[in-house]
């Protein structure tokens, strides 16, 4: 709890010297820049110059190899979040009461996390390619008769993406999940509702605010997809993912306004789903965010 | 009617809940989704780890025969040497310099009202919310026009930007749990602001501070994109001389890349491992109030 | 106060007759949470589950739940064994120490919440949350959010919802340790007069004596996971079983003596600096043996030298002490005095007595209950 009467040696002066190089570190290297961007994005570059501040725009929007970026990209993150949710929430709220190995099984989970897309994805090209592991154990299973080709398509990034964006999505809902206080469910079941009954009129409308956030943080960083969409996808066709168009209008076109257009079209796709989230959120439940303490 | 009941199977460290038949039972299909997963994690790098030290490997279960020359030709190859060196050169000095400015920062927000301290507080928190390449882009082409494109200097300052809100999101609580009478009571003994700081702050806020420098490198060794905008030919981190040896991987042995990977891997295995000595794997993505 | 089978005028019949309790036993993994726990609950009593925390009492009130499984023993509703029913169906009001409000919902919604899941027209259950608000004054707050609401209302919301559903047995678990003391009186009278005007079987549990003796019809005394002692309010208090139970309600002079001389109605103990005492057995003691002589602070008679009553008969001499210091608690003043060879008495006197003085100290041997030592912690 912020102090209002804290120790008072220090005045308002000390405050703003312990607050500003923070403060302009984000002012100097992100607000700054993103507005640079922004700008930049409106004064189109060469061929585009004649076309008036949103050339950058309609161009992007008006080639259909550009515009099918956006697409190749929600392809990919639309269902990858929905399908890491589904898989997350059940396995969050189980484990909202601690079993034995809690913390071995977290500390699994933060290992792909913090080992990171790149590795994954390398890695990948070795597992799962067709004289790999994976398809020598699912053709040894008869699972199917010749080797799949699972990467260097839309598959291998759908994968990769399966497998950087789960760990995080599952602890964001454990964190809420066990943020919930236990003597809720309790209640609820003196008053006579059976699993069900707590699952839908308690547990759910209360981790509402934590799947918001999971989901949240999911399609954002799904949707900005690179190193594996390269690595393991089909860069020139069906994953050309957006974030590529970018780079690729930055270091191959050295067409950085072009480039900046892009990148805000793809904050503004991010801030639009965010937004849709929360909208969701608050039909479903209006109240304090971590559910529990009275 | 019934008298005596046989005792209830009491599992260690579960719940002490009601377990009747069919709810909330053993976790089994827990630790068999868990157990899956893992597999799949250890399928991935063990894949990874049996190529890098394979002489050939001609599409059968396990390579033909061994060799540690993939080491040494990776090191010769990728420069790995200089590559580990700026790995850590930067790793290091973003830790330092978000250090440096979240912690004022985080103090004054754990410890003030002010209005406009949400304003503050959001701005500081911002850049975390928005993916790298979205601000990268821009901030990349800034920063060459700055004529720091290429160099180790861009790459320190691009990869503060991420890091910096991190320091803040986990060292603000961290300040707000320290009781400010412990202040108080300092003045009261006489002691005035600097020793204040080292004698009283300082100690307490170490072990936090060394939680989430651990995690600023882990997290900055491991950040591939915004690294990859700015960096030139002698600045790479490992991640990104990975990147480029994986993409142009016709024209290099996949056995000297899986090494390079593996030395990637140690590296942050190891960082990460000491780093859960002293954090619980979920503060690292959400701070949960108990 | 109330004998069991005589009820007030206008007071609803039970709905249930009675709960059995026996043999109720618990092991966590190092502790022995209940121990051979055994109670009789009369329909419409409001019985008080009193003791010191980890006595076992909530484990015991969470087994009658449904929330916790014993590890053996049974508890009986009207002859049927609850072991096979879970708490969802026993049909039980709970109020918890924390309330465990919803916070996603309004107070109206939380107490319809019970309603809502048994089914029902929206109009009836409207109707009956409105009259339930009503019930514990709290009309105007119905479309409030519990982070909106005062502890105070919120333990008043907690009540309503668990007694909207009009449950067979009501449960509660210290529901008002969170409140502040003003608080916690006006909240006790309000559940004595919802009991009064109810007449619901009521299973409390609590650790301050004070609640225990104003709300209960019976109370029962849990030490380590078993019953000490049951009685009503005025017999535990003015007859307690042992030196724990007298510990536990007031009676904080607690003496470690030596059994001088023992009979049937008296028994001469030494105490702590050769003091001799003579009090009331509370069992049958050895000459020598070891004992604990209790007596209350407002039984502790104090007086100036000279204005000393006489010695009634049986009663040992007066003691000379000095007073230690005296503390004024509002109604009275609780004054410390000190008489010799160490002994301390503390007595609840009208009057200040300064400090130093030398005062005559007697303690009525009715008064002076003596219990075997069994480490009375």
């Amino acid at each position: 709890m912020p102090e209002i009467g804290a120790p008072r040696h220090r005045g308002r002066g000390l405050d703003a010297l312990l607050l500003a190089p923070a403060v302009l570190a984000v002012l100097v290297l992100f607000i700054i820049p993103f507005a640079y961007g922004l700008l930049l994005s409106l004064e189109p570059h060469g061929v585009l110059a004649k076309g008036g501040p949103l050339a950058n725009y309609a161009a992007f929007f008006g080639n259909p190899r550009e515009r099918a970026s956006i697409w190749n990209t929600l392809r990919l993150a639309l269902p990858v979040t929905l399908i890491d949710l589904a898989i997350a929430l059940p396995l969050a709220y189980r484990l909202r009461r601690p079993i034995p190995g809690q913390r071995v099984i977290t500390a699994l989970l933060v290992i792909p996390m913090t080992l990171g897309t790149v590795l994954i994805a390398e890695g990948m090209i070795e597992f799962f390619s067709p004289a790999g592991w994976f398809n020598k154990i699912a053709l040894a299973l008869h699972l199917t008769a010749t080797p799949l080709q699972l990467v260097h398509n839309y598959t291998g990034v759908f994968i990769s993406l399966l497998i950087s964006d789960f760990p995080a999505v599952f602890l964001v809902l454990l964190g809420f999940a066990s943020g919930i206080d236990p003597n809720l469910e309790r209640a609820a079941r003196m008053l006579g509702a059976g699993w069900w009954a707590r699952l839908t009129r308690v547990t759910l409308p209360l981790l509402a605010p934590g799947i918001a956030a999971a989901a949240a943080l999911s399609f954002v960083a799904t949707f900005s997809v690179f190193p594996s969409a390269v690595l393991v996808g089909q860069p020139a066709g069906e994953t050309r993912v957006i974030a590529l168009a970018a780079w690729q209008a930055a270091y191959e076109r050295y067409d950085y306004s072009q480039a900046s257009a892009i990148a805000i079209v793809m904050a503004a796709i991010e801030l639009i789903f965010v937004a849709g989230v929360l909208v969701l959120r608050s039909q479903a439940y209006r109240g304090p965010t971590l559910g529990g303490r009275a | 009617m019934t008298t005596g009941r046989p005792p209830a199977a009491e599992r260690p460290g579960v719940g002490r809940e009601t377990r009747r038949r069919g709810r909330e039972g053993s976790a089994w299909w827990v630790y068999l989704a868990v157990a899956a997963f893992a597999a799949l994690i250890a399928g991935i790098f063990l894949s990874v780890l049996f190529n890098s030290f394979a002489a050939t490997w001609f599409g059968g279960w396990l390579p033909d025969a061994y060799t540690t020359k993939w080491y040494r030709f990776a090191l010769a190859e990728f420069d790995l040497a200089r590559v580990l060196g700026v790995t850590i050169v930067v790793g290091v000095a973003v830790t330092l310099a978000s250090l440096l400015l979240g912690l004022p920062a985080a103090y004054v927000l754990a410890r003030r009202t002010f209005p406009g301290k949400n304003i503050v507080l959001m701005t500081l928190i911002l850049p975390m919310l928005v993916p790298p390449i979205t601000y990268g882009i821009p901030l990349a082409a800034m920063l060459y026009r700055l004529h720091l494109g290429g160099s180790l200097a861009g790459v320190i300052l691009i990869n503060i930007v991420p890091a910096l809100p991190f320091v803040v999101l986990i060292m603000t609580p961290f300040f707000e749990q320290i009781d400010p009478n412990l202040e108080r009571a300092a003045r009261m003994l006489g002691a005035r602001l600097f020793r204040i700081f080292t004698r009283v702050l300082l100690p307490l806020v170490l072990p936090g501070m060394l939680a989430a420098g651990l995690l600023i490198l882990v997290r900055t060794i491991a950040l591939f994109e915004l690294t990859f905008l700015i960096s030139g030919a002698r600045s790479q981190t490992l991640v990104v001389a990975l990147y480029y040896a994986a993409f142009a991987a016709g024209i290099r042995p996949s056995q000297s890349i899986d090494a390079m990977a593996v030395v990637y891997m140690v590296t942050s295995l190891v960082l990460l491992l000491t780093a859960l000595r002293f954090i619980n794997p979920v503060n690292m993505v959400i701070r949960v109030k108990r | 106060m109330t004998p069991e089978n005589v009820r007030p005028p206008g007071q609803p019949a039970p709905r249930i007759g009675q709960l059995r309790i026996r043999n109720l036993t618990k092991q966590y993994a190092e502790t022995t949470a209940l121990r051979a726990f055994d109670l009789d609950v009369h329909g419409g009593e409001f019985i008080s589950l009193l003791g010191p925390s980890g006595c076992g009492k909530t484990t015991a009130l969470n087994c009658v739940a449904g929330l916790v499984e014993p590890d053996g023993g049974s508890i009986e509703l009207d002859g049927r064994d609850l072991a096979a029913v879970p708490p969802e169906r026993r049909g039980f009001g709970m109020v918890f120490q924390s309330y465990a409000l919803f916070p996603h919902l309004t107070a109206a919604r939380n107490v319809a919440f019970g309603l809502e899941i048994m089914g029902g027209r929206r109009q009836e259950i409207t109707r009956r949350v409105a009259e339930a608000l009503a019930l514990v004054h709290l009309e105007g707050m119905a479309d409030r959010y519990p982070a909106q609401l005062s502890g105070g209302q919120q333990q008043r919301v907690a009540l309503a919802r668990a007694l909207v559903t009009e449950p067979r047995l009501l449960l509660m678990d210290e529901p008002l340790s969170n409140l502040d003391a003003k608080l916690r009186l006006e909240m006790r009278l309000e559940i004595r007069r919802l009991h009064q005007a109810l007449g619901l079987t009521t299973l409390y549990v609590t650790h301050d004596q004070e609640e225990a003796l104003s709300l209960s019809d019976r109370i029962v005394l849990v030490r380590a996971g078993t019953v000490q002692q049951i009685g009503t309010p005025e017999d535990v208090y003015s007859q307690p079983g042992s030196a724990y139970v007298a510990n536990f309600l007031g009676y904080r002079n607690l003496l470690t003596v030596i059994v001088e001389e023992s009979g049937e109605t008296r028994v001469r103990v030494a105490a702590l600096g050769g003091h001799r005492f003579v009090g009331s057995p509370r069992e049958r003691f050895a000459n020598g043996q070891a004992a604990v002589a209790a007596i209350r602070p407002e039984d502790v008679e104090v007086a100036a030298p000279g204005e000393d009553r006489p010695a009634a008969s049986g009663e040992g001499a007066a003691l000379t002490a000095r007073v230690e210091l005296t503390e004024f608690v509002g109604d009275a003043f609780e004054t410390s005095v000190e008489a010799g060879g160490g002994l301390r008495l503390l007595a609840r006197t009208p009057r200040r007595w300064p400090r130093g003085s030398a005062v005559v100290v007697r303690l009525p041997p009715d008064r002076l209950l003596v219990f075997a030592d069994e480490g009375h912690a």
